[in-house]
């Protein structure tokens, strides 16, 4: 195992001053439940379609001539049948085209009585379009003609959770658990963007992907360019554009958005991992064998040997903020950042001294279930 | 795994049924809990309609863990209401609530409403809102569901055998295809649905390709937006075969959903269920409803997809067990708890006869450690139940799991109930919370009847009736002494027969006495012995209507009943002197009220000495007047030529000179009219059935068979919710157990004393029980069985019992024991509710004390009147007790989760086995006694006895 080992544990989320909220939520799974440490304790998008003013409420238009702007309701709207109604008012409301918009396998289709262009990529409202919540590529317009299918499936609109710092930081990392993205093809849009903002949205200062493939956890390192870091922003969003998503709600257990320290030795010796299965087995006089398979959980068992008081300050620092029992990051491989594992320390970190200054550091890392 | 129904929608089929998953499969155990905490509301606002109050509201905008907390019970001091899907429907019926979680606008809301029956206020009685929350092994999200919205979901209810109650036939006939109730293939209860190939001879024997019919469910309301959920059993019998089972969902009769949960199309086949080849499996299909609607339908199919007809008439899908719920929400299980501190559940009942039912829980452990970053400011278990009231609450435990390999997983929905107990006591600590949890059988211990007559309510209740147990009354009962709670304005008695708290039937609590008497003495009483006593006559001894018998169960003397006995020789004659000369009038002997007295007197005066008489009875004195309308009347009460045997004195006139010089006399004394000296006992029926006939299935019928009146006595009188009594198989069960009963409850009303105690739950079904030869018996949620005991050599009884093969023993020892071995066996029966005595029928074991040493006696106590009934059924009594029979100790893994005890299991496959006699019709066939499981590794320990089904006691 080679690259730098890193952790993952200050999490701007839970800084003082720091707001979550989210576009809407299902009463039952707010936003709060994304500050709980564990991963299945979720906050849970309402929907399946919802409008936010200065988010997806706009959509730019033209019928030949001048644009035109359809501003939707804010609300939410529990069937595509509702979420189509609401586009066709505004739409044949701005402009003098009669529009019928239609759902069908699984896909908007937006038709009208002549030909229209639809602004996704030039119109003045871009930040804050409706086009990805529809279904559409926002890369381009769709022009010269009367009909035009959305370019994926559209089971919900976008969502997303809203984090306002008090003071602008710098995030190194984001990762998120619990969430229900997964591998997206064809014609499904499953993506999950950070978006940072300096003065406020609706402006965006910066939107990175958090990449990852199916079920398991999204990461992304946070940088402007391949060496530069996000400059530091106030307003942060998380925006599930996860429209292909059949669940039509979009869910996230735990978000991490903050540093990662990084001591420069690697666990030298005895970077062991136990698997630990609690497994029972019961025989039958003249029959089979039952298992009761309770579940797997990874241990690893670290050890650092001559640790200068540098490194040991970065360890002791990852152990005054996280008793064991609370869980942060450790990132075993900065090449492989999904190689990543989101636990707690069993027990308090071993300190000793070895030789004048250097310390031998021990600790065994749970992994975190459920 | 799959995540739907979560919150994803769509269909999941071909699932393992859960005895399935648990007996055969290497799996992941999973353990939900919902624990139930009470809050008080109050006070409540009116809603109003054009001025009229329909419902009441009040604000439950509780918070806890970041979290709305939403009500899943609501229940008062008179009555379990029921949740309703709207506040429409709340507002149009009575004994409903509904939560508004939001309004309209979607805004949060947090208000109860309720709609009390009979429009009662709730400001005027107790409301309790009973709040959930939810923990798990592990974290999860899970659907919350409304109560169930289909009438029939075990598809019970036939019209006849090819109609179903509350289905309607879709596509069959022409199609190929024909539906058929089936008593053997069935996963629960006595039917299940089985949709063939059509066999109507004559119509079609054949199923043409794409086409395919079954049944509809009736149309019920659906919600647009909203999630519902659809689960059922189903399994196909055809392999290799182009026939498919599918499921249809419409709202709107045009559009039907795809099987993604989402979509619709016109297409009308529905979707196809994966082939089960020949296994029951589940079927869970979440979906999106696409618009409001009053016409949501589902349908079970049966479909041709091959491109030709199919003939095979031998080929078809059952479906039994068919659910569908609204989703209320979707809620977070905490994983806080461990299965290691889940408590094994046992139920046990004392011996092999009826009754003493037993069932253990103990405690259980929650995970108390907090995250710092813990949503609740104060530690979590110590915030959450010290705030609302859950000792005395319910808490349920359900299974499920996941197989570690395939798309396997039992969903919430489809869980299995583990068990259903109430909370009696907590500790918490740092690190855990130790929950005591009693079953839901904790309520046999409750002594009926609940109240008593008392001074409270009854300023002048009779000394003799004080602290005695207020009367539950059912069925037909003689020699019933009534609780004299008044005296009217006339110092006469006022009494009350049956307590009318607990009337089903509020506007005719019982029928009106078939006879009320009075006796000379307690003895005769005692013997309800006819010559000494008289039956009161209604409306001229006694009035029902002044204190409404028909809604109080109360009555009135309006007479002095006395009686008063003429003696001949004794007390028999009036010497009186009138105008016409002295007469001696001589009364006949026998038993007299004061309205039968003063007329005899008056018709032999008449009779005798001429002339026009009238004898009087004063009830603002109780003197008896004499008057004569003309001519001279002197009584000769002094100086009679009867003087020895005058009757005078009886009359109140002890003066000591003749009365004379007037045509009007009044007695000296009262006649005796203290209302607690009269022996007064009534002939009665007891509670009568509501216009809906919900206890007996006839409106208005007396309650008087066993699985009635224990129906009655559980959802009446301790209010245990309809939802938790399985009302098939108490309905069935009465054809099975058709013997009626006489059921007093009021303590065995002593002669002198008056107070009686009252008899234990326990102590009433066991009654019932053993009257009826069958179990009353829990499943793990606390729903009520109603299990009759199989008695025939047909074989009948291994058709119905769980068959175990013998690979399925993980520990398997048989013995025998004389601990259930009599001599002589007795049934008492027809008990007099004044005193006490039976009668009783008994059968002897004559080979017994000889075969086995044993000369001991069993008694079983019954509600039973009629002699044959106890002596048919004393002889199955005595056969198990003729001889020792064989005791099973078993060890299985998961097929004996749902069983109840009572119930057989065939045990015939086990290869190392104790021999039964060689007369046991029915060998290795075993009703179980005792029950224990592990809900750690679904590891069940039972006990288990041999029935000697037609073995004749020796």
């Amino acid at each position: 195992m080679g690259g730098t080992f890193r952790y993952a544990y200050e999490n701007f989320l839970f800084g003082t001053g720091a707001a979550l909220s989210a576009s809407s939520f299902v009463s039952t799974l707010p936003p709060s439940f994304v500050l709980d440490q564990l991963p299945s304790k979720v906050w849970r998008s309402s929907g399946p379609w919802e409008v936010v003013a200065g988010f997806n409420d706009r959509i730019d238009f033209d019928e030949g001539g001048a644009e035109l702007v359809a501003t939707l309701n804010p609300g939410i709207y529990t069937t595509p049948t509702l979420y189509a109604a609401e586009i066709k008012t505004q739409m044949d409301a701005a402009g003098a085209l009669t529009y019928t918009i239609s759902y069908s396998s699984n896909r908007f289709q937006i038709a009208a009585t002549g030909n229209f262009t639809l602004r996704w990529q030039s119109g003045t409202d871009v930040a804050r379009s409706a086009g990805i919540d529809i279904g559409f590529n926002i890369t381009a317009n769709d022009t010269g003609n009367n009909t035009y299918t959305a370019d994926y499936y559209g089971y919900q609109s976008q969502h997303y959770l809203f984090l306002d710092l008090p003071n602008g930081r710098s995030p190194d990392l984001c990762a998120v658990l619990g969430h229900n993205l997964d591998t997206e093809g064809g014609f499904e849009r499953r993506e999950l963007v950070l978006q940072g903002s300096i003065g406020g949205f609706p402006t965006i200062s910066h939107e990175q992907e958090i990449t990852g493939t199916g079920t398991g956890i999204r990461i992304a390192e946070l940088l402007a360019s391949p060496s530069t870091p996000w400059s530091a922003c106030q307003e942060f969003r998380l925006v599930f554009r996860d429209i292909s998503n059949p669940d039509g709600f979009s869910q996230c257990g735990v978000w991490f958005l903050g540093d990662v320290v990084t001591p420069s030795i690697r666990p030298s010796i005895n970077e062991a991992r136990e698997r630990h299965e609690l497994s029972q087995i019961v025989q039958a006089i003249d029959g089979a064998a039952h298992g009761d398979i309770r579940p797997e959980q990874d241990i690893w068992s670290f050890e650092y040997l001559d640790v200068l008081d540098a490194d040991l300050a970065i360890l002791e620092a990852v152990a005054d903020a996280m008793p064991p029992g609370r869980c942060f990051l450790v990132l075993f491989h900065s090449d492989d950042l999904e190689d990543t594992q989101y636990g707690f320390f069993a027990a308090g970190m071993n300190i000793q001294l070895s030789a004048a200054v250097y310390h031998n550091v021990s600790f065994v890392f749970v992994e975190a279930l459920g | 795994m799959t995540h739907v129904g979560r919150g994803a929608l769509g269909l999941l089929d071909s699932l393992f049924d859960f005895d399935v998953f648990a007996s055969f499969t290497s799996s992941e155990k999973r353990a939900y809990l919902e624990l139930h905490g009470g809050k008080v509301i109050s006070p409540w606002t009116e809603v109003l309609v054009e001025a009229t109050v329909v419902a009441w509201k009040s604000p439950l905008d509780e918070d806890f863990d970041g979290v709305m907390v939403r009500p899943r019970g609501v229940i008062t001091t008179e009555e379990t209401l029921a949740e309703v899907e709207s506040k429409a429907t709340c507002v149009d019926t009575p004994g409903t609530w509904f939560f508004t979680a939001v309004d309209e606008d979607g805004a949060r809301d947090g208000i109860l409403t309720v709609n009390l029956t009979g429009g009662a206020n709730p400001n005027g009685t107790v409301v309790v809102a009973l709040l959930p929350f939810f923990f798990g092994t592990r974290g999860s999200v899970e659907p919350i569901l409304a109560p169930e919205k289909g009438p029939d979901p075990g598809i019970e209810l036939w019209n006849s055998s090819t109609v179903p109650t509350h289905y309607d036939l879709d596509g069959v006939g022409a199609p190929g295809v024909d539906v058929q109730r089936e008593g053997t293939i069935k996963i629960a209860g006595a039917y299940s649905l089985k949709v063939g190939v059509g066999n109507i001879v004559g119509v079609n024997d054949f199923l043409g390709n794409a086409d395919g019919g079954g049944v509809t469910l009736d149309a019920m309301e659906g919600r647009g937006g909203h999630h519902y959920i659809v689960w059922f059993h189903y399994l196909t019998d055809f392999r290799g075969s182009a026939l498919e089972a599918r499921l249809r969902v419409t709202s709107d009769g045009t559009n039907y959903l795809l099987s993604d949960g989402l979509q619709t199309t016109t297409g009308t086949n529905g979707f196809a269920l994966a082939s089960t080849n020949n296994e029951w499996r589940q079927a869970l299909f979440a979906f999106r409803c696409p618009s409001t609607t009053a016409d949501l339908a589902i349908s079970l199919w049966l479909y041709n997809d091959s491109g030709a007809s199919i003939t095979d008439t031998g080929q078809a899908v059952y479906f039994d067990e068919l659910h569908i719920s609204h989703v209320n929400e979707y809620r977070y299980f905490e994983p806080r708890l461990t299965l290691d501190g889940l408590p094994e559940l046992q139920r046990a009942a004392g011996d092999i006869y009826f009754g003493s039912e037993t069932a253990g829980l103990g405690s259980l452990r929650l995970l108390n450690r907090d995250d710092s970053r813990s949503l609740t400011s104060d530690p979590y278990l110590e915030t959450l139940l010290g705030t609302y009231d859950f000792c005395s609450r319910s808490a349920y435990l359900r299974y499920g799991g996941t197989v570690r390999s395939g798309n396997q997983e039992i969903p919430y929905p489809c869980t299995e109930p583990g068990w259903a107990g109430v909370l009696r006591s907590f500790m918490v600590d740092a690190l855990g919370g130790s929950l005591e949890v009693e079953s839901s059988r904790g309520i046999l211990s409750v002594e009926l009847p609940l109240t008593r007559w008392n001074r409270d309510d009854f300023a002048n209740l009779a000394e003799a009736d004080l602290d005695r147990p207020r009367a539950i009354v059912l069925g037909t009962l003689t020699n019933v002494r009534p609780a004299r709670i008044n005296v009217s304005t006339d110092d006469l008695g006022i009494y009350e027969a049956i307590d009318a708290t607990y009337a089903a039937n509020t506007s005719s609590v019982a029928a009106n006495p078939s006879a009320i008497y009075v006796y000379s003495d307690e003895e005769s009483a005692a013997r309800k012995d006819s010559t000494r006593r008289i039956t009161l006559v209604a409306a001229s001894d006694y009035d029902l209507t002044t204190d409404s018998y028909a809604t109080t169960g109360r009555f009135r003397m309006i007479v002095n009943p006395g009686p008063f006995e003429i003696i001949a020789g004794v007390n028999d004659c009036l010497d009186v002197t009138t105008d016409a000369g002295t007469f001696a009038v001589f009364l006949d002997p026998g038993l007299y009220t004061s309205r039968t007295l003063v007329d005899h007197a008056d018709s032999r005066l008449t009779s005798v000495c001429g002339g026009s008489w009238t004898v009087t009875y004063d009830l603002s004195d109780h003197k008896v007047d004499f008057t004569k309308s003309a001519g001279t009347f002197s009584i000769l009460c002094q100086s009679g030529a009867n003087d020895n045997r005058s009757a005078w004195p009886l009359f109140g006139y002890t003066y000591d000179a003749d009365q004379t010089g007037a045509l009007t006399y009044s007695g000296e004394i009262a006649l005796p009219f203290d209302p607690d000296a009269q022996i007064i006992r009534m002939n009665m029926t007891g509670y009568k059935d509501n216009a809906a006939g919900t206890f007996t299935g006839t409106a208005n019928a007396l309650i008087d068979l066993a699985p009635d009146v224990a129906q009655f006595l559980l959802r009446k009188v301790l209010r245990v919710p309809a939802r938790d009594i399985d009302s098939f198989s108490f309905v069935a069960a009465r054809t099975t157990s058709p013997q009626n009963l006489g059921v007093y409850l009021g303590g065995l009303a002593s002669v002198q004393g008056g107070a009686g105690g009252g008899n234990t739950l326990q102590e009433i079904l066991d009654r019932l029980e053993v009257g009826a030869y069958a179990d009353i018996t829990v499943d793990q949620l606390g729903k009520w069985f109603w299990v009759p005991r199989i008695d025939d050599t047909s074989g009948y009884a291994a058709t119905v019992a769980v068959v175990l093969a013998n690979a399925d023993f993980l520990e398997f020892s048989a013995g025998r024991s004389l601990e259930d071995v009599y001599h002589v066996v007795r049934m008492n029966f027809a008990q007099d509710p004044s005193t006490g005595i039976v009668q009783g029928r008994e059968k002897v074991n004559l080979q017994t004390p000889v075969r086995f040493d044993r000369r001991h006696q069993i008694t079983f106590d019954s509600y039973l009147l009629d002699a044959a009934d106890v002596e048919a059924l004393v002889i199955k009594l005595a056969r198990p007790a003729s001889r020792p029979i064989n005791r099973y100790e078993i060890m299985v893994k998961g097929k004996l989760m749902r069983m109840k005890l009572g119930e057989l299991l065939d045990v015939s496959a086990r290869l190392r086995k104790l021999a039964e006699p060689s007369d046991q019709s029915e060998p290795y066939i075993i009703r179980l006694q005792e029950l224990t499981w592990n809900p750690l590794t679904h590891i069940c320990r039972a006990v288990g006895y041999t029935q000697y089904f037609g073995l004749p006691p020796a």
